[in-house]
């Protein structure tokens, strides 16, 4: 995955620092491998094949509190 | 503005009411484009917080997809506060990340009284914005299916009228 977004980041400059920090994926977006949330595999070092499908979505959360940051 | 049939103003409520004193949340699907929320879908709150919410990711994901699916996009997302007044928090507006969307926000708290309030939010800049009601959309014929009355509450899509709703007008 790490190497998919570096490839990415060839094709659309900036789109990197959209999608990590620090080496490691932003905590307010979901990345998935067809299915999985890459989350509970293995985050950045997740595998991907080829016509795997990649999917991107900003995370929706908040609440009353101030608990996020 | 945004514009919002009572009947989804109702479920969100009602989805609020019961999960209280834990926040709830969901989105509103609208055909891409058309302002319009149509289906309404709870979601889980994984946080299962009195004061925190947050979406499944991988019941978001399924969600989502089929949103794209359906050439649909959330037009409402919505949760509540259980003990403060309906009113975006820093967390709301930290995770604000879709500027299309109408963050609606439902207070249950009796303390903090007043209904429900809608919001957008771009870049940490929050503004309020009016909520118009209606029975029925503009330019929408009255619909055919009541039959599907009984349909799941989690998918709530908007042609649950009775005959005397279907004959009322947005433009009254």
């Amino acid at each position: 995955m790490r190497e998919v977004i570096e490839n990415m980041e060839i094709q659309f400059p900036g789109v990197k620092e959209r999608l990590m920090a620090d080496g490691k994926v932003h905590r307010f977006l979901n990345i998935y491998v067809n299915d999985d949330d890459i989350r509970f595999a293995e985050n950045l070092d997740t595998s991907v094949q080829a016509g795997d499908a990649i999917t991107i979505l900003p995370a929706v959360a908040g609440g009353c509190g101030d608990r996020l940051r | 503005m945004l514009t919002i049939l009572s009947e989804l103003v109702d479920a969100m409520i009602q989805q609020a009411q019961t999960d209280h004193p834990m926040e709830t949340c969901g989105v509103i699907a609208g055909r891409e484009g058309a302002e319009r929320p149509m289906r309404l879908i709870p979601m889980r709150n994984v946080a299962a917080s009195e004061d925190m919410f947050m979406f499944d990711a991988r019941e978001q994901l399924q969600v989502w997809r089929e949103m794209e699916a359906n050439g649909e996009e959330p037009v409402v997302i919505y949760h509540s506060h259980t003990h403060s007044r309906a009113y975006p928090s820093k967390d709301d507006i930290l995770c604000a990340a879709e500027p299309h969307a109408h963050y609606v926000i439902i207070p249950t708290d009796p303390a903090y009284g007043g209904g429900i309030r809608s919001f957008r939010i771009v870049n940490g800049a929050v503004v309020e914005e009016t909520i118009r009601v209606v029975e029925q959309y503009a330019g929408e014929k009255s619909l055919p299916l009541a039959e599907n009355r009984s349909s799941h509450v989690n998918h709530h899509p908007y042609s649950h009228r009775s005959a005397s709703t279907d004959q009322r007008s947005e433009a009254h």
